[in-house]
């Protein structure tokens, strides 16, 4: 997905968020394609209060995009977006340090040649002092640990190794609220399940896409996201059987919802 | 701690140790090193090169890095030594041929001492000092030091980038030349920088 730049057209009337939430209404997001525009957000509306709300759908269904807008990766053409209360299109880097932004693949977050180093990054806006930097990674490092391997090559590192080096650099930043996206899909089941635990153990807000339905259901609230809209949303007990009943019997019943 | 010598390990990465080279302080580990870089580059006799390399193998031992790392370091250069070596000593004759091959080795272990002994956010923040200057102009010599870790990061995924698209045309049964990997690696690099910009902007560093 690029940034897409251009003016943003907001609605006066909607109502700012209260603080605690992920909130946004009629956003629309068009990118170019070869066969010309194509809407990847089509009139979204939500707010997400729940301490972790899972965005469940298919590949493509425009998941990845919904988050992205939170923190400005991605710009609407239209609509009003707000996390915290921050409107991440005007206020971009307010709005990053807001929130920490997990990706799928975290071989692409990790900047740095060596774990350590990583998290130091993160911690170069907020702490001055060097040897603070270098203790407090350290201490992340031991937190979830990864002590044993803080000098060692990125490359070096397992998958679950990677996403918890990646999940400790988002965190050493202290953000107020927690994207994740598709944080389990390269993991096996332990580090799954070790994600899983952590996560329950943090204490800021999460946004979470993702196609692990073990995972969604660990969430108090779901949303189901298809062609570009949400086209559902309620308790997992309810959504994730009704998601489960779309994509085996076809979605052609949701627009009679 | 021992660590694996990674094959495209090109430009090192920092080996935790408590040796004086480790505790050495980075202005004046800087200062000895680059100092010695330009003695071998201005002096250009062959046993005083030979002298700086062995120097830098004695060096490699008594900080913990061990002689193996040492000699892997400049294994990757063996290919352009060959190719230096051969045209000087046709041409300029043995003297000069093993200068020219003695220095460039020197000088590549020397770096990859200061490198195997110095974690990267002191050398970005030594770098970033050295750009101050820079700031009166308006740079953001932050950004500067940035770049250059991202660089030393991007090197090795390359390396790997172009193993897995030689074993994907392997297993393939496509021989796997140099130009028929340019366009996917082409693709794959672009791709690495537009993931990594988005890193950046999600961690707040764009």
């Amino acid at each position: 997905m690029t940034r897409k730049s251009g003016s943003s057209r907001y609605d006066p009337l909607v109502p700012e968020a209260s603080p605690g939430s992920f909130y946004c209404a009629n956003v629309t997001l068009t990118v170019d394609s070869p066969t010309g525009p194509f809407t990847v957000l089509d009139r979204v509306s939500c707010e997400f209060r729940e301490p972790r709300t899972a965005v469940i759908g298919l590949n493509g269904s425009g998941k990845s995009t919904l988050l992205r807008l939170f923190n400005a990766l991605v710009v609407p053409q239209s609509g009003v977006v707000r996390v915290n209360s921050i409107d991440p299109v005007a206020f971009p880097r307010e709005a990053r340090a807001a929130v920490g932004f997990v990706f799928t693949d975290p071989a692409s977050q990790i900047l740095m040649p060596t774990p350590i180093e990583d998290i130091e990054l993160s911690l170069r806006r907020h702490v001055p002092d060097r040897q603070e930097r270098t203790e407090r990674a350290r201490e992340w490092l031991v937190r979830m640990g990864l002590e044993h391997r803080a000098h060692h090559s990125v490359f070096d590192l397992s998958g679950g190794e990677r996403q918890l080096v990646a999940l400790s650099a988002v965190l050493a930043a202290e953000p107020q609220v927690l994207i994740l996206d598709e944080p389990t899909t390269l993991l096996d089941l332990r580090n799954q399940l070790k994600l899983i635990d952590l996560l329950d153990n943090l204490g800021q807000q999460q946004l979470i896409s993702t196609h692990d339905l073990d995972l969604a259901s660990t969430a108090q609230h779901v949303a189901v996201v298809h062609e570009s809209r949400i086209i559902a949303q309620g308790p997992p007990a309810e959504m994730i059987p009704q998601y489960k009943n779309w994509c085996a019997n076809g979605f052609a019943d949701w627009q009679s919802l | 701690m021992r660590r694996k010598v990674r094959r495209d390990d090109l430009l090192g990465t920092y080996v935790p140790g408590r040796s004086l080279l480790h505790r050495c302080p980075l202005a004046l580990k800087a200062v000895l090193i680059l100092g010695l870089c330009i003695t071998v580059m201005l002096i250009r006799d062959w046993q005083f090169s030979l002298a700086v390399l062995a120097l830098t193998g004695l060096a490699s031992v008594v900080s913990g890095l061990g002689l193996h790392r040492w000699a892997a370091s400049l294994r990757p250069l063996l290919f352009l030594v060959i190719l230096l070596g051969g045209y000087h000593l046709i041409f300029n004759g043995p003297a000069r041929a093993a200068s020219i091959v003695l220095s460039l080795l020197a000088v590549v272990s020397l770096s990859r001492l200061l490198i195997s002994t110095t974690p990267l956010p002191r050398l970005i923040d030594g770098l970033v000092w050295l750009c101050t200057p820079l700031s009166w102009f308006g740079v953001n010599t932050e950004r500067i030091g940035l770049a250059v870790s991202l660089m030393i990061r991007s090197v090795p995924w390359l390396f790997g980038c172009l193993g897995e698209l030689r074993d994907a045309a392997t297993a393939r049964t496509i021989r796997a030349n140099p130009v028929r990997l340019v366009t996917p690696a082409t693709i794959a690099t672009v791709n690495y920088a537009h993931q990594t910009g988005e890193a950046l902007a999600a961690r707040g560093l764009d």
